[in-house]
């Protein structure tokens, strides 16, 4: 977390732990008010910088989520070809068994 | 044993070598299974990894919710004001943003999903047969030079064959996504700051709140806190209603205090477990890819 974001963030946690007592100690409704929307402003600006910095990483999580699927992709495409060859193998077995029966016949 | 017979001699000859052809297949066969093995393991271990990851972000998207509805109560009977909605709207923005990191840490669970049926034994039980009813059908052809013995080593030639194709493909593969999870695991390390600051705001509001009524608007049962003095006697408090002594109250607070340090502190121990996690299961298919 940046130094900026991480100031932001303590200042906004330090208002949310003491709400009820800072409220307590404000005298006038004007008071109250204004602690209030100073709260509410330190809400934005935290939340707003925080976002900013998932934003920020918006696009590392488009690449890696891209490579993932390009590997997943690769993967069952490997699979597939190991099968493939199972398959073969079968078919020349097959293809073994037709000629030793054809062979013993002629026998 | 002194063989003198020229077709014993060249029988004992091809058992030889049928014999050490075997041990070679055995050995090169037991080494393919060994990478098979640990790259069964990584995706096993990388499947656990992504539902937890997985279940991580879930759990910080009704984290979030839930802040959404403990800002609204705060703003009604703390501030007894309305509810903010940019705060709202900038909480969904969140929202959204950890969607994307749990598409990330599903599209981790498929990718492991699909290392493990490379490595699986699903896929070596269908090579496997595959090679044994071909050497099968050799073994039907008596009269095919050599003997019985070779059959047994064509069948083995072919599952070996099909092995080391298989250790290729995953000692290929291991490398590409041992750095993508490097890479969610980075970027996790990152942004664990931003997580524990969203689990931080959930407790902080909640324990306000919880505050606020208790000591405030005194709208909450106090009884359970004592249970645990009560509780082993099989006795429930009584405590007047609406108008608990002030001591129960202020002890409340504090335990409400307690509780949430302790689950802010424990959240942070489960984002680290996940980290490490991550690193570990990255340089564990790193192994794979690096076997020979």
């Amino acid at each position: 977390m940046s130094d900026a974001l991480d100031a932001l963030k303590e200042n906004y946690f330090y208002l949310t732990d003491n709400m009820d007592d800072l409220l307590d100690r404000c005298q006038t409704v004007a008071q109250k008010q204004q602690l209030k929307a100073d709260y509410q402003q330190a809400t934005l600006s935290f939340y707003q910088a925080r976002n900013k910095v998932f934003q920020a990483n918006d696009a590392n999580i488009t690449q890696a989520v891209t490579q993932l699927k390009a590997a997943q992709t690769s993967l069952q495409k490997m699979t597939q070809e190991l099968a493939d060859v199972a398959g073969i193998l079968n078919a020349i077995s097959t293809a073994v068994r037709i000629g030793t029966e054809l062979a013993s016949m002629a026998g | 044993m002194r063989i003198s017979d020229p077709i014993a001699s060249r029988i004992h000859r091809r058992l030889r070598y049928g014999r050490t052809a075997a041990l070679l297949l055995l050995f090169a066969t037991l080494s393919a299974c060994k990478t098979s093995t640990e790259g069964l393991a990584a995706a096993n271990q990388l499947t656990r990894t992504s539902q937890q990851l997985s279940a991580y972000y879930s759990d910080l998207i009704s984290q979030v919710q839930d802040t959404i509805t403990l800002k609204q109560i705060q703003a009604e009977v703390m501030f007894e004001s309305p509810f903010d909605t940019s705060i709202a709207d900038q909480l969904n923005e969140t929202r959204q943003e950890l969607a994307q990191r749990q598409s990330l840490a599903t599209a981790l669970g498929n990718v492991a999903t699909a290392y493990a049926s490379l490595a699986g034994a699903n896929s070596a039980a269908d090579i496997g047969a595959a090679a044994s009813g071909l050497a099968k059908q050799f073994e039907a052809i008596h009269k095919l030079p050599g003997g019985p013995a070779i059959p047994d080593v064509v069948g083995k030639a072919a599952e070996l064959l099909l092995d080391q194709m298989r250790e290729r493909k995953l000692r290929q593969s291991s490398e590409a996504i041992s750095n993508v999870v490097k890479a969610v695991g980075t970027l996790f390390d990152a942004e664990k700051p931003l997580y524990e600051s969203i689990d931080s705001d959930r407790i902080k509001l909640a324990s306000e709140i919880a505050r606020h009524l208790v000591k405030k608007e005194n709208v909450v049962d106090l009884t359970p806190a004592l249970a645990p003095a009560l509780k082993p006697f099989d006795l429930t408090a009584n405590m007047p209603v609406n108008q608990p002594p002030d001591k129960y109250r202020a002890l409340v607070a504090e335990e409400i205090t307690a509780r949430s340090n302790q689950q802010i502190s424990d959240y942070a121990a489960t984002s680290d477990a996940l980290s490490n996690s991550l690193m570990a299961v990255s340089e564990q298919i790193a192994k794979v890819a690096k076997r020979h």
